[in-house]
């Protein structure tokens, strides 16, 4: 069974390899290329190029986020061809084309300096609404900027956090919630980088400024079959190409972080670099502002280059550095992270990569090839004598190559993979092995698309996905389905996911974040499957509206024993659960304003078996609502602009948290040979009831920013005044039982900041 | 309409001032239900069964509940017999009083028991525990062996989960001349090798180079060969599963059992003979 996976993948991909060279040697010829930005060199998105033959037939194609198109099928002949984006002088060429022949014909748009509001228009344009079909949204640096923050930078994670599906800890700890699932079941990559843990331990960052993401698509479930190894989502984030025209930069001042960015060319378009650097100034900034001591500390560093080599091929290579490290389950005075007893967490996230673009001349080919290695260190306990390390890294090799055959396109691939896996778990999980692991995983996918012209697009595919150093491979079909009409989208899909490589982590305690990977312990691996459905209304009158619910099934997950009482050693063990849910999205968009009001409800259950469930339950199972299940979700933003201003507002809405209800405490003696029940006092603890039977109040908070423009000479300044938490909500985040002493989401804290760009 | 979004805008926000603030919470169950904790635990090897109990307290400042009510018995599940525990008030280290029960009834290896302490609001806490029993093992025949040169006797303990709190090898010697029997006893615990074959452990006895330490214990020279050695005997400790942790804390209460054994053999004359061993 196992080898007939390998054997119906390899019959497609062989297949689809004859097929490519036959359609080669047909009587069509092809056109094809890359559609830049004649001001920074950059490639522009959603261009319109069509091609017109004598007779006045038009076909065409849009530009996708590389800015590559390509028309195929065309019959040799003359054609009118014309590239045009709202805003840009369009190109307009005259072109023969001869059986067989692909041509590659790159174009570069010009600004069209008379219609310069159209433009500024259609480039916000992009962001905003409620792009959502079957699970899938795209975000671009115009969408994060309407999110107001304490930053004059837009960041990502500001913009994930206003989803409905998404459901955060807040302003602390770093961790997302996707539909349900943890947060080690998001696959999250950088330009095809894989980031272990890249959200900040301060929640209004990630390691994905605005400033250098180019799009980011945010699959909160259904994914292709391109997609693998993670149970819950992906996020793939692409960062873009520097100016390679001419050079520019930016810097921050803000109470949060500071940054500073640079880009230009290095060799006048053919090749650019762009580095942005973050470093958080939280001591010296917003902790003077609200008097109160916020022990955390982050930055992250990136850089890239990018080469055009030739008319059909461009290279590009990427390295990002982040860290975080602090305190997150404590507030007060008397915490200070520079202090070498304090207990805190660190980790470090080390990537870097290669991207190889390359359209083969004889074939209707777009290859993408991608080299990368990824490291996370990560440490909880003493600075330089942690209790719990982890020390992991991977090393990435992949091919994804979209075929154009006529109205269908094929997307196939090939990927193989080592990791590196090393935890010093310091007996949190008594029943995991410490040791260290190498883990090869091999793979490929085919994911064809269909179109017809009645709107329908169907997108089936299977993933093969081994695992040669364990001995397992997975067989996962997936599908997508689309059918649009007018303004109107239906979306649908559905898939089986596998994760056999794991983040431990024990979420009993919101103050630990600490997470150990793993290759899946106990012989388990866990298992999903996704359906998704939803509607999409996309009116020109600025309103947008989609609805789409959701189903998760979890197989196989591990997570920690419950206990009655908080304790450091635990075994895993098995549980299987479901998220069910849906969101509902309505956006507008005219004129000077810009927002939306978004809502989503969800129920995430757990059922967990465990040798130890039927002695304390004396149930053979034990159902429970995990730490995240968030049922009730409402994110309202909306942008104005008035007088020269812009004011940015975000309200957040969600139901209480579970949690554990303490029903009392007791003393304890450890039975270990040494302790005497007839003198010992004991131990005080608290004592539970059962698992999350508690909900926390629920959580809710208001930030506002007016940013103002100044045009210089060459240059630009952006001042930014604004608060988080206007009303200073007190958001519960994490209660010491013992002591009853609360530690907050963050209070109001007012911020001011100035951004330069030149 | 630009007036009317940013008015619109600023109402929210007072609405979120005036409204904002309310934010009650307590982190405790609403509905406590007596819930007692048991620690201590069953030892085969000692005359008096010792266990606390307690009434878990609501606030952490709560002086522990003292309740003449409190009730504890200890059923022997195989036999069925149930005996009620003795309480008794005793001072703790800290100065607190707690309930501590007791029983002088006689804790056997292999027997599961089970107690039940009951509140006085009727609430029953019960915990369970499987008393270690014998441990089968296979002892070869002392061999001359291993390319040592030296006389060692392997003992092999299949499907033993745990290794056991201690293990030691006995020799019960006579001193020539004097008669007196004397026990040197020699830690080996920590030279039992686990065996995943067997999914238990693996002691090799050192016999040849324990007679050294025998004598050293004696006070004798190597040389001496007026030394009688009596017998061998395997003297160890097993702990109940709930020693291990996590597997004890996992419920409420601490509560476990342990009991020893000796296991004796004799050596053959020529193999004592070969070792430096006087004959009687």
């Amino acid at each position: 069974m196992r080898l007939s996976h390998f054997s119906t993948l390899s019959v497609l991909l062989l297949s689809l390899s004859l097929l490519c060279i036959e359609t080669a040697t047909g009587q069509t010829a092809t056109i094809r290329g890359f559609v830049t930005d004649g001001g920074d060199g950059r490639p522009m998105e959603g261009v319109n190029v069509v091609v017109t033959d004598g007779s006045g037939d038009l076909v065409g194609s849009a530009t996708d986020a590389d800015g590559f198109y390509i028309i195929r099928r065309l019959t040799p002949g003359t054609y009118s061809f014309r590239a045009s984006f709202i805003g840009y002088i369009s190109v307009e060429e005259t072109l023969t084309l001869g059986a067989d022949q692909i041509i590659t014909k790159n174009v570069t748009l010009n600004f069209d300096e008379a219609n310069m509001d159209e433009v500024v228009v259609e480039g916000e344009r992009q962001g905003g609404g409620a792009r959502v079909t079957a699970g899938l949204q795209t975000i671009r640096p115009q969408d994060m900027e309407l999110v107001p923050a304490p930053d004059v930078s837009a960041d990502l994670v500001n913009y994930l956090t206003t989803l409905p599906g998404v459901v955060s800890s807040g302003d602390r700890g770093g961790q997302l919630f996707i539909r349900g699932g943890e947060p080690t079941q998001n696959l999250v990559e950088l330009d095809g980088m894989l980031i272990y843990q890249p959200f900040h331990i301060i929640g209004f960052y990630s390691a994905f400024p605005a400033d250098i993401v180019r799009t980011s698509d945010v699959y909160a479930g259904g994914f292709g079959a391109k997609y693998g190894g993670r149970l819950s989502s992906v996020i793939d984030v692409a960062s873009r190409n520097g100016n390679n025209r001419r050079f520019g930069g930016a810097f921050t001042v803000a109470p949060f972080v500071s940054t500073g960015l640079l880009e230009g060319p290095l060799i006048r378009n053919k090749a650019s670099f762009i580095v942005s650097v973050r470093e958080s100034v939280i001591k010296q900034g917003a902790a003077k502002l609200i008097d109160e001591e916020l022990p955390f500390e982050f930055g992250d560093a990136f850089g890239k280059l990018h080469f055009v080599l030739g008319a059909n091929s461009q290279a590009s290579f990427s390295a990002i550095r982040t860290h975080d490290r602090g305190v997150i389950g404590g507030t007060g005075t008397e915490i200070d992270i520079d202090d070498p007893e304090q207990q805190q967490i660190d980790w470090t996230n080390t990537a870097l990569g290669a991207r190889f673009i390359v359209l083969p001349s004889a074939l209707p080919i777009f290859a993408e090839i991608k080299l990368s290695y990824s490291i996370l260190d990560q440490e909880f306990g003493i600075i330089g004598d942690p209790n719990r390390t982890t020390d992991v890294g991977r090393f990435n090799g992949s091919a994804d190559l979209t075929y154009f055959a006529g109205a269908a396109e094929v997307g196939w691939g090939l990927f193989l993979r080592t990791s590196t896996l090393e935890n010093n778990l310091g007996g949190q999980f008594q029943n995991v092995t410490s040791q260290k692991e190498f883990i090869t995983e091999a793979g490929a996918y085919i994911e064809p698309t269909f179109k017809t012209n009645s709107g329908f697009k169907i997108n089936p595919g299977v993933r093969l996905h081994a695992f040669p150093s364990k001995g397992k491979q997975f067989l996962e079909p997936r599908l997508r389905v689309f059918y649009e009409t007018g303004p109107h989208t239906i979306s649908a899909a559905s898939g089986i996911y596998h994760q056999e490589i794991v983040g431990l982590n024990d979420r009993r305690d919101a103050g630990n974040v600490y997470t150990a990977w793993t290759s899946s312990p106990l012989g388990l691996v866990p298992r999903a499957i996704h359906v998704i459905g939803g509607y999409q209304y996309s009116g020109a009158s600025g309103i947008d509206f989609s609805a789409e619910g959701f189903y998760k099934d979890l197989k196989e997950l591990v997570i920690p024993e419950w206990s009655a009482f908080p304790r450091f050693s635990v075994n895993v063990q098995p549980a299987d659960g479901q998220a069910i849910g849906f969101d509902v999205r309505a956006g507008y968009e005219k004129d000077f304003f810009k927002g939306f009001l978004s809502y989503g409800w969800s129920k995430v259950d757990y059922e967990a078996t465990g040798d130890v469930i039927p002695l304390w339950f004396e149930s053979v199972t034990q159902e429970f609502s995990p730490a995240h299940d968030r049922r009730h979700q409402v994110s309202a933003l909306g942008a104005v602009e008035f007088a020269g201003f812009e004011l940015s507002t975000r309200w957040q809405y969600g139901s209480g948290l579970p949690f554990n209800e303490s029903v009392g405490f007791d003393t304890f003696v450890l039975i270990n040979g040494e302790n005497d029940v007839r003198t010992d006092p004991g131990t005080l603890r608290v004592l539970y009831g059962a698992p999350y039977t508690g909900r926390l109040p629920t959580y809710h908070r208001l930030d506002v920013s007016l940013n103002k423009t100044f045009k210089l000479s060459g240059a630009s300044a952006t001042i930014q005044a604004g608060a988080i938490n206007i009303y200073d909500r007190s958001n519960l985040f994490f209660l010491d039982l013992f002591t009853l002493q609360r530690t907050d989401q963050l209070p109001l804290i007012p911020s001011l900041g100035l951004k330069l760009e030149f | 309409m630009r007036e009317i979004a940013v008015r619109a805008t600023l109402i929210c926000v007072i609405g979120f001032i005036i409204t904002g603030c309310e934010n009650s919470f307590t982190p405790f169950a609403e509905k406590r239900v007596e819930i007692l904790s048991i620690n201590g635990f069953l030892d085969a090897d000692v005359d008096t069964q010792f266990v606390r109990v307690a009434i878990i307290r609501n606030e952490i400042e709560q002086v522990a509940s003292l309740n003449d009510s409190l009730s504890v018995e200890l059923r022997d599940l195989n036999t069925a017999a149930v005996t009620a525990m003795t309480d008794s008030l005793v001072s703790l280290g800290d100065g607190e009083r707690a309930h501590l029960f007791f029983t002088d009834i006689p804790i056997l290896g292999d027997r599961d028991y089970r107690i039940t302490a009951t509140g006085p609001g009727g609430g029953t806490s019960a915990q369970q525990t499987t008393v270690p029993g014998r441990i089968a093992f296979a002892r070869n025949t002392a061999t001359n062996g291993q390319g040592t040169g030296q006389y060692v006797q392997t003992l092999t303990f299949a499907n033993l989960p745990l290794r056991p709190e201690s293990v030691d090898v006995v020799y019960t010697v006579l001193r020539n001349g004097t008669g007196d029997a004397i026990r040197v006893v020699i830690p080996y615990r920590d030279l039992m090798v686990q065996v995943p074959t067997i999914s238990g452990y693996q002691l090799t006895v050192r016999l040849e180079q324990d007679r050294i330490t025998v004598l050293s214990v004696l006070g004798l020279p190597i040389e001496n060969g007026t030394t009688v050695l009596q017998n061998v005997s395997l003297e160890y400790a097993l702990l109940s599963d709930e020693w291990r942790i996590p597997r004890n804390p996992n419920r409420l209460d601490f509560f476990a059992s342990a009991a020893s054994y000796v296991e004796e053999w004799t050596l053959p004359e020529s193999v004592l003979d070969d070792m430096g061993y006087a004959t009687p």
